[in-house]
């Protein structure tokens, strides 16, 4: 502990401390030998005095206790008033009884608590010196003397030597301060100048300063070899500051190289990166960090296909793989979305002065307005074709509708004529008939029925020659307003539904009124409806059903121009439906799938519809069933 | 502890109320001449005769008795005791002409009227003359027994000792009373 105590200090300190302690440990123990001796001999100076006392006592009083004589015996103790130690004494007889005390004045002690006789000699008990003797006749023993003294002067002198030990370690110690304060110096002192001569070296760097040499003893030695240290380091400075001054000129050069060399990298207009063999950017220039939108700095270490395209690996067409794999020169055109655009990347190979590949640089050049360029001539030859494509298909569809029209023209002529000339004859032929059947009313059955085939032939020729002249003849319609349901009611009746056929009439009654001429609209209908039943011929469901659309909802099909509001009706059948091939002639004339029929109803179908302003359309599914859908506009 | 404190008082009572004292003991109180035999014996301790008084080192001491011879059985009790390298003898019917052979001699109360002569017989013979009557040390015995509070004291002529050529210690002169005479 102390001596932790003691690494604290300072020399000086330690070595007062330690000399302080040598000196008081010394006094220290010199001081108790010395009490200790004095304790000893006085106390046996004591005990022998005592003993001595004891025995001319008992040599005195040999007669008084033989004579029985107390009074001798007490006044004889009474002599040891003189001595100012013994507080006690007594004499016991020969059986132990007490036969004459003394007490010193002033004793509190009782004649009873004497102690019984004990065996002869001194002993100290109880801060007492005790003595028991025996008294002697001759051989016999007659008696017992006893005294105790007290130790009070031997406890004084104690004291009063405990008290000069501690001024003499006192005095002692104070004397050796002050002469170790002194004598110390020359031990510390050179140890001290030395010290302070290295704080003054180590916090100006002055190596040129000397400690000065004092003793030829170890300090002595010690400061010598500080100054040569000091010699060497102020040598070794010299020589560090004369090199230092050409490293900073180096590195000063080099900084102005790298500069020069990085503004010139800086300077390219085309993005540049280098990388090393594991694709980690060692550098890029100012324009490839533009274009990465990142600071060069903060590019250095990434891969660069990870900066380049964002992606975990290189690409398939990765250049610098190829480089890496063969050492040479390679190069890629590539589109980054990093870089904004199109470039060719050249890479060529970085070597070691040994000649080993430890990179690339990789050099691109921006080819994104030459691919902007080449991509807008692309796309405006496709433009152009499509153009060519619609304008084709409209001459072609143009073409189509002339010589529809042309057809029809041939045909209007030529079935004007025809009906006009076939009607007369087939009207005459009505008549006969009439004729025969009411007069040959008692004719046989097979007469009677002929008759009959006659006059449906006959009609259904007037229905031909009928169509052939409304196809020939297409009249501006007269329009009136009418109800949908009405339109369509009147149809109905109009029309022979077979048994197996179901029309279900869904018409709604709210719809608005339309503007078209009932007439022309009901013959379209009913030829929609004859044909729905035909297509039926094993039976099924008819379904006639009409909405109110507004113009964004409807099929831009059936869009009619200058319009907003329309009425949509549906003629549903359930038949075998309309193969597709013939979905695009159904609307030609004389295009028919029935065995009976010239192929002008649909045609007329259309035609009458767009004169009243409206649209036609068909959906057909094979299986299951056709829909024709008439648009009608709702006028304003 | 309670027995042991409750012994202990016991005991301490029954010291209280003993009849005597601790250093007395139950022995009845001797007499007179019990006494006397004891100390003409310690007498014999603290004196010492001259060496021609005795013919070898182990002569004994004798004591005889002159006159009324009371003292005679106690004397008897301490014929045989020693001191120093001595024993002490007791020789009966002692006469004038025989009194020189004694080395003690105890002269009784009747004999004062034969004191001159006696003391004239043993003059000049080293022997310790004892009485027990009041006078006989002024009148040359050399001790004399007497009653002071009840208690045996004894006076000692000291130029009768020194006639009879006996060296009587200090301790004894310091507890007697020394006289003087004829």
């Amino acid at each position: 502990m102390i001596a932790d105590i003691l690494k604290k200090l300072q020399i000086r300190h330690k070595l007062i401390v330690i000399n302080l302690m040598i000196t008081g440990i010394v006094v220290l123990i010199a001081s108790i030998v010395l009490l200790a001796t004095a304790f000893i001999s006085f106390r046996n100076s004591m005990q022998d005095n005592l003993s001595s006392q004891a025995r001319i006592l008992a040599g005195n009083s040999t007669a008084s206790l033989t004579f029985n004589d107390q009074k001798a015996a007490t006044e004889m103790l009474s002599a040891l008033k003189s001595s100012s130690d013994i507080e006690c004494a007594a004499i016991y007889a020969k059986d132990g009884s007490v036969f004459a005390t003394y007490q010193r004045s002033g004793e509190k002690e009782k004649l009873a608590a004497f102690p019984p006789p004990q065996k002869d000699g001194p002993f100290i008990a109880g801060n007492h010196l005790h003595i028991f003797q025996g008294i002697i006749l001759d051989t016999e023993r007659i008696g017992t003397i006893y005294i105790r003294s007290n130790m009070k002067r031997l406890i004084s002198l104690m004291m009063i030597y405990g008290a000069a030990s501690g001024v003499t370690l006192l005095a002692v110690i104070v004397i050796a301060y002050v002469l170790l304060s002194k004598w110390q110096k020359v031990i510390t002192e050179p140890i001290l100048d030395l010290s302070r001569v290295m704080n003054t070296v180590s916090k100006d760097r002055n190596y040129s300063l000397k400690a000065d040499v004092y003793s030829e003893d170890e300090i002595g030695s010690l400061a010598k070899g500080f100054n040569e240290m000091l010699e060497q380091i102020r040598l070794r400075d010299m020589q560090l500051r004369t090199e230092i001054v050409e490293r900073e000129r180096a590195a000063e050069d080099l900084k102005q190289a790298k500069e020069e060399w990085e503004r010139t990298f800086d300077a390219i207009i085309d993005p540049v990166m280098i990388a090393d063999n594991e694709h980690k950017i060692i550098k890029v220039n100012k324009a490839m960090a533009d274009k990465l939108g990142i600071s060069p700095a903060n590019a250095e270490g990434l891969a660069c296909y990870n900066a380049v395209h964002g992606t975990d690996e290189p690409p398939l067409f990765c250049p610098h793989t190829a480089l890496l794999a063969d050492g040479l020169t390679h190069s890629a055109e590539i589109y980054a979305e990093h870089l904004g655009g199109y470039y060719i990347v050249s890479v060529s190979p970085l070597l070691t002065p040994q000649g080993v590949v430890y990179g690339a640089v990789h050099y691109a050049r921006d080819i994104t307005e030459r691919k902007q360029a080449e991509e807008s001539v692309r796309r405006m030859n496709e433009e152009l074709e499509q153009k060519i494509r619609e304008r084709t298909k409209l001459l072609l569809d143009a073409q189509e509708e002339l010589v529809r029209k042309e057809k029809l023209s041939i045909l209007g002529q030529l079935s004007g004529s025809v009906g006009h000339e076939l009607r007369n004859p087939l009207g005459v032929m009505s008549n006969a008939i009439y004729f025969l059947k009411s007069v040959m009313t008692d004719a046989n059955e097979t007469v009677m029925e002929y008759l009959d085939i006659i006059k449906h032939e006959i009609d259904n020729s007037q229905r031909i020659i009928t169509d052939l002249l409304d196809f020939a003849r297409t009249k501006s319609p007269q329009v009136k307003t009418v109800m949908v349901c009405a339109l369509i009611d009147g149809t109905l009746s109009r029309c022979s539904v077979p048994e197996n056929v179901e029309i279900k009439n869904e018409i709604p009654e709210t719809l608005p009124m339309i503007k078209v001429d009932p007439m022309q609209m009901r013959q379209v209908f009913e030829n929609l409806i004859c044909n729905a039943v035909q297509a039926m011929q094993e039976g099924g469901t008819l379904q006639i059903s009409a909405r109110h659309v507004r113009g964004p909802e409807t099929d831009s099909r059936r869009v009619i121009q200058g319009h907003e509001e329309f009425i949509e009706i549906s003629v549903t059948d359930a038949g075998n439906g309309i193969l597709p091939e013939n979905m695009k002639k159904l609307f030609q004339p004389l295009f028919t799938t029935k065995a009976k029929g010239i192929g002008l109803g649909l045609t007329v179908c259309k035609n009458l519809t767009e004169a009243n302003g409206g649209r036609i359309g068909v959906e057909s599914e094979l299986g299951k069933g056709t829909t024709f859908t008439v648009t009608l506009p709702i006028e304003g | 502890m309670l027995p042991r404190l409750l012994t202990i008082s016991t005991f301490l009572l029954a010291m209280a109320y003993s009849p005597g004292s601790i250093y007395g003991g139950e022995k009845p109180k001797p007499t007179d001449y019990e006494v006397k035999a004891a100390y003409i014996y310690n007498f014999a301790k603290f004196i010492d005769w001259p060496q021609s008084r005795f013919p070898d080192r182990n002569a004994n001491i004798d004591v005889c008795v002159l006159g009324n011879d009371q003292l005679g059985q106690y004397l008897a009790k301490i014929e045989g005791k020693s001191t120093g390298d001595r024993r002490i003898g007791f020789k009966r019917n002692t006469s004038l002409e025989t009194l020189r052979e004694c080395e003690i001699l105890f002269i009784d109360n009747s004999q004062m009227g034969k004191l001159d002569k006696i003391l004239e017989a043993a003059n000049g013979s080293s022997i310790l003359t004892v009485g027990d009557t009041k006078g006989f040390a002024q009148r040359g015995v050399t001790i004399n027994f007497y009653l002071e509070n009840n208690k045996m004291r004894f006076e000692i002529n000291l130029q009768a000792a020194n006639r009879a050529g006996l060296k009587i210690r200090s301790n004894l002169l310091n507890i007697a009373k020394i006289v003087t005479g004829p």
